[in-house]
């Protein structure tokens, strides 16, 4: 019988925030409106015959609860969080040809801020973005404070010791991700397809060859973000820069999701933040206003009480999503396959032309021949023989190989690849998993990769 | 400014406008949630009566929900009318699908207080991106693995292998916590 986890009348759904509910509904032949005019004339008719016999204990009922809640206030209680972040624009709608290969378009919502696309340039690997952020209301985006604290959204660490520079604005961007457009055009255009989860926070002085958030991540030049302060403080321009690369011409959504930094707050030293968007903390209140502030936990350094704060509108107070469509001719890489590797490999003496293409999207595998049975026999979770090992001797493994065959089977029809740091010490399933730093691949670092204990060399 | 009054308090202030808004919001998941379960069984007529079971449930029970969990409740409410009603039709209507035969691991029996469901709810919650949303489109709303492949845009093979090493993480998350499964 299909396990259900719901059954309990305590049950609640675990949110997914960026879950599109339009794919959860079907079409079932059902008159939504037939159903409401019954459900209404139903309970109509059940209250009609109650009321007859209540009326005059109802009326006194609201009597006494009408004085109750003015005495008590109760109003001033309700929703309290309900107005405190304004109206939500959405702007900034933009589109930028680099060139007659390259189409990016920009699609911003931010509470207060003008975003500007600057720029977009690169090449076939590389793009360079180039943002300016300015507030509609003219005011000052950056504001001289000595006593900034930066802090890891994802993971909840402080930055310990920012480097207090009056200049300097520290910027966290979280949760970036890529995503490949799938073939279902409605899911595509709801931000959905093969996911690739770059979860990363950097934090840059205005100094560009420093980041005071390297000692503590881990993080690869191909995902920097820069930021610097211009116009006297009035605009902030961002840069971004990634590596792409993909074989084949691609389309690609990424969302670049900033969540300001504050100072402390009322002189009490903010302890935890909602991690992120999709934090378990205040999903409640997040999603209401759309995830277009942040929350968190403080604790009084006084006398240690925790209490639960707006935390927004403070010195730094730049929330945005920004989400750009990259349509870009990448390059990527195949290898052929020897015939000693291939029968190794797919266990099958008959397979010829094998060959494994790595991109960005992750690793296919295809053959003249159609037949991968071999494949299916990988644990993807077996590290010690499913393993991508960089030039550099970064080595990342749970490797999800796409077959690509010719044998029409239902396993062609998505690429996709997951891998995560494999030698990061102490971690365990779920600390990976935490703190993953899901790489798109670059197939020039790539060394070679082994895939169910074949070393196949990529050079 | 003040604040409209939540649905949840609104319901189990017997607004009847609190009903419709819940309606408007969320007959068209309660109808999948049943259509799902009841598939190739439920006449469309089944489906409506059945969701208007619901919902007038619901409305019964409003003292129980409050808003966080209502979503769910109705989800609730949806599965077991379902069920319900396919009993009273005294038709087959356990929908498998392969892989629930080979893995005897199930949930159900665990859902019985509010802490396990919390903890599981948790457990889902720090998963990550694909798997999370995988687990509540199969679980919650009873979306096949086909249909998930299809919308997800991801291999339904990787749909399966997803949600095996996702029974496998609360298994061993709960077994870790000194649930004896």
């Amino acid at each position: 019988m299909k396990k259900n986890i719901f059954d309990s009348k305590y049950f609640f759904i675990p949110s997914v925030n960026d879950i599109d509910m339009a794919t959860i509904y079907n079409d079932n032949g059902t008159d939504e409106e037939h159903i409401k005019n019954m459900v209404l004339s139903e309970i109509r008719k059940t209250h009609y015959i109650r009321s007859k016999k209540r009326r005059i204990a109802v009326t006194l009922i609201a009597a006494a609860l009408s004085v109750s809640i003015l005495a008590t206030g109760a109003f001033a209680a309700i929703d309290r969080f309900g107005t405190a972040f304004g109206d939500i624009t959405r702007g900034n709608s933009d589109s930028v040809k680099v060139s007659d290969e390259k189409e990016y378009s920009i699609n911003s919502i931010g509470n207060d801020l003008d975003i500007d696309v600057l720029g977009i340039t690169g090449d076939d690997n590389t793009a360079y973005i180039s943002l300016e952020l300015r507030k509609k209301d003219g005011s000052n985006i950056v504001e001289d404070d000595s006593s900034f604290i930066g802090y890891n959204f994802s993971s909840g660490n402080e930055f310990n010791s920012p480097v207090a520079d009056e200049d300097s604005i520290y910027i966290s961007v979280n949760d970036v991700k890529y995503q490949q457009v799938g073939n279902n055009s409605k899911y595509a255009q709801s931000g959905y397809g093969s996911w690739k989860y770059i979860s990363y926070n950097k934090i840059f002085s205005e100094d560009p060859g420093k980041s005071i958030a390297d000692s503590q991540e881990n993080l690869s030049e191909h995902k920097a973000v820069k930021t610097v302060p211009s116009d006297n403080g009035k605009a902030l321009k961002m840069f971004i820069k990634y590596i792409i690369s993909s074989d084949t011409p691609k389309e690609k959504t990424m969302n670049i999701i900033c969540r300001g930094i504050t100072e402390y707050h009322y002189g009490r030293k903010l302890k935890t933040y909602a991690k992120d968007y999709q934090g378990d903390i205040y999903n409640d209140v997040l999603n209401e206003f759309n995830y277009n502030s942040i929350y968190g936990e403080v604790v009084d350094e006084a006398d240690g009480s925790k209490s639960f704060v707006e935390i927004t509108n403070k010195k730094l107070d730049i929330n945005f999503d920004i989400s750009l469509k990259l349509n870009y001719d990448g390059t990527g890489k195949n290898v052929k396959l020897s015939s000693a590797d291939a029968q190794k490999l797919f266990g099958d003496k008959n397979m010829s032309n094998a060959e494994i293409n790595i991109s960005s999207f992750g690793i296919d595998i295809s053959s003249d021949k159609g037949s991968v049975n071999g494949i299916q026999e990988i644990d993807f979770y077996d590290t010690d023989k499913n393993r991508i090992i960089m030039k550099d001797g970064r080595e990342y493994g749970m490797i999800q190989i796409i077959e690509t065959g010719t044998d029409d089977s239902e396993f062609i029809n998505t690429e996709y690849c997951e891998l995560w740091e494999f030698n990061a010490p102490g971690n365990d399933y779920f600390e990976n998993f935490k703190n993953a730093d899901i790489l798109l691949l670059n197939t020039d670092e790539i060394d070679r990769v082994i895939i169910n204990g074949v070393t196949i060399p990529i050079r | 400014m003040k604040q409209k009054k939540s649905l949840s308090k609104r319901l189990r202030a017997k607004d009847e406008t609190a009903l419709e808004d819940i309606m408007s919001q969320y007959t068209r998941l309660v109808t999948s949630v049943i259509y799902n379960i009841g598939k190739n069984i439920l006449s469309r007529e089944d489906i409506e009566e059945t969701a208007m079971d619901t919902f007038i449930t619901l409305w019964k029970n409003a003292d129980k929900v409050n808003d966080e969990t209502l979503q769910g409740y109705i989800c609730c409410i949806a599965k077991t009318k379902t069920f319900d009603k396919i009993d009273k039709l005294k038709r087959t209507y356990l929908n498998c699908s392969e892989e629930d035969i080979e893995d005897p691991f199930t949930l159900e029996p665990m859902i019985e207080d509010k802490i396990t469901a919390e903890i599981i709810g948790n457990i889902i919650e720090a998963m990550p991106q694909p798997d999370k949303e995988i687990v509540i489109r199969y679980y919650y709303y009873h979306q096949t693995t086909a249909d998930i492949s299809l919308l997800m845009d991801i291999n339904r093979q990787t749909v399966k292998t997803k949600l095996a090493k996702a029974r496998k993480t609360i298994r061993n998350d709960l077994m870790k916590r000194g649930y004896d499964l």
